[in-house]
């Protein structure tokens, strides 16, 4: 007896979609080492656990969906990795001390790694000529890894990061949107 | 025409590799066929030609994702096919040979005694031809098939030299009577 094609077709819907699943949680584990690094890092352990967790599952769900969502993930890993590493140097360094007058080097090191990650991705963009939703996309895992490292400085690192990263990528994504 | 398929075909899986829900149900119905009419020409019309495309069909779809967009679709989905009936073969062949080994078993409790009239009528029939040999090619090949069987003791080559003489001897008179 011949299969019915509506039931084959559902079938294999569920089946196209689980796979396209378990290969999106795959292939967000690539997200691991900076979490796990993040929280071993991190003085506030939970938070930074709960922001590494929601990177990873923003990936998954990226990968999973694929198209610009697809497109996205690598690059916004990428380019997130600097506001990370700046985070986390300032983390590791504390503050300095010069004529009884202590400056944190989280806040300015937090600043210094979202404006590397948004010149990065402007790069990115260009180099891979990826498509505008697919910038906006990558944008929210670059800030999420800049957040996961600069717990340290507070909401003021936060928006130090997230201000350095709009200044440069926004300029940079509407130079490309002309050209 | 072909071509246009083809193209249509490696387009669709680009696209649905990339993720693009809208080209399932096209890629669907023009896979379908291709992937059933090829398990059909493997296996014959039947179940099994069906089950081998459903199962290829769950497998491409699975893969869809890892399709590499330079090579050409229809090749891919056919090799999933083929491994598909390849495997459907094969398990009928292990079947069939489960089945074998059940008749081995059968014939280990004993033989039936129609196998045994069998047995007899080919002894006879052995012995018949065995007649028809020289003296000395009976002498061997008794020497060899009954004495020696009964001592198990070491062969001279002398011994098995003449036992092969006499046993093609015995293989060309068995022709002659029995035909093969």
């Amino acid at each position: 007896m011949a299969p019915d094609l509506a039931i084959l077709e559902q079938d294999l819907r569920r089946t196209y979609e689980r796979a396209r699943l378990w290969r999106g949680l795959g292939a967000a584990l690539v997200a691991a080492p900076v979490a796990v690094l993040a929280v071993v890092l991190s003085e506030n352990s939970m938070a930074t656990a709960a922001w590494g967790s929601a990177l990873f599952l923003l990936l998954a769900a990226y990968w999973w969906r694929g198209e610009a969502a697809g497109k996205a993930a690598l690059p916004g890993l990428a380019a997130g990795l600097p506001a990370f590493c700046c985070a986390i140097t300032g983390d590791l360094l504390g503050h300095q001390c010069v004529d009884g007058v202590c400056v944190s080097w989280c806040t300015p090191l937090c600043a210094a790694g979202g404006a590397l990650s948004g010149f990065l991705l402007v790069r990115i963009a260009r180099t891979q000529r990826l498509p505008m939703a697919a910038v906006a996309l990558a944008a929210v895992p670059v800030l999420l890894m800049g957040v996961m490292g600069c717990s340290c400085g507070g909401y003021g690192g936060l928006a130090a990061m997230g201000g350095a990263f709009g200044a440069l990528a926004l300029p940079g994504l509407l130079l490309l949107l002309r050209k | 025409m072909q071509d246009n398929r083809r193209n249509g075909l490696d387009e669709l899986l680009a696209r649905l590799a990339d993720g693009d829900r809208e080209a399932f149900r096209p890629l669907f119905l023009a896979a379908w066929p291709v992937v059933r009419d090829y398990c059909r020409r493997a296996l014959g019309d039947g179940f099994d030609a069906d089950d081998a495309a459903q199962q290829a069909m769950h497998k491409l779809f699975e893969q869809a994702s890892d399709y590499d967009a330079s090579r050409p679709a229809i090749a891919w989905m056919l090799a999933i096919a083929a491994w598909e009936c390849r495997t459907i073969r094969r398990k009928h062949s292990r079947s069939r040979r489960t089945g074998m080994d059940g008749l081995l078993n059968a014939e280990a409790a004993g033989p039936s005694p129609e196998e045994e009239a069998i047995a007899c009528d080919l002894v006879a029939a052995l012995r018949e031809v065995r007649g028809g040999l020289r003296p000395e090619d009976q002498a061997a090949l008794r020497q060899a098939f009954d004495d020696l069987e009964e001592e198990c003791g070491p062969v001279s080559p002398a011994q098995r030299k003449r036992k092969e003489r006499a046993l093609n001897r015995l293989r060309a008179a068995w022709r002659m009577i029995h035909g093969s």
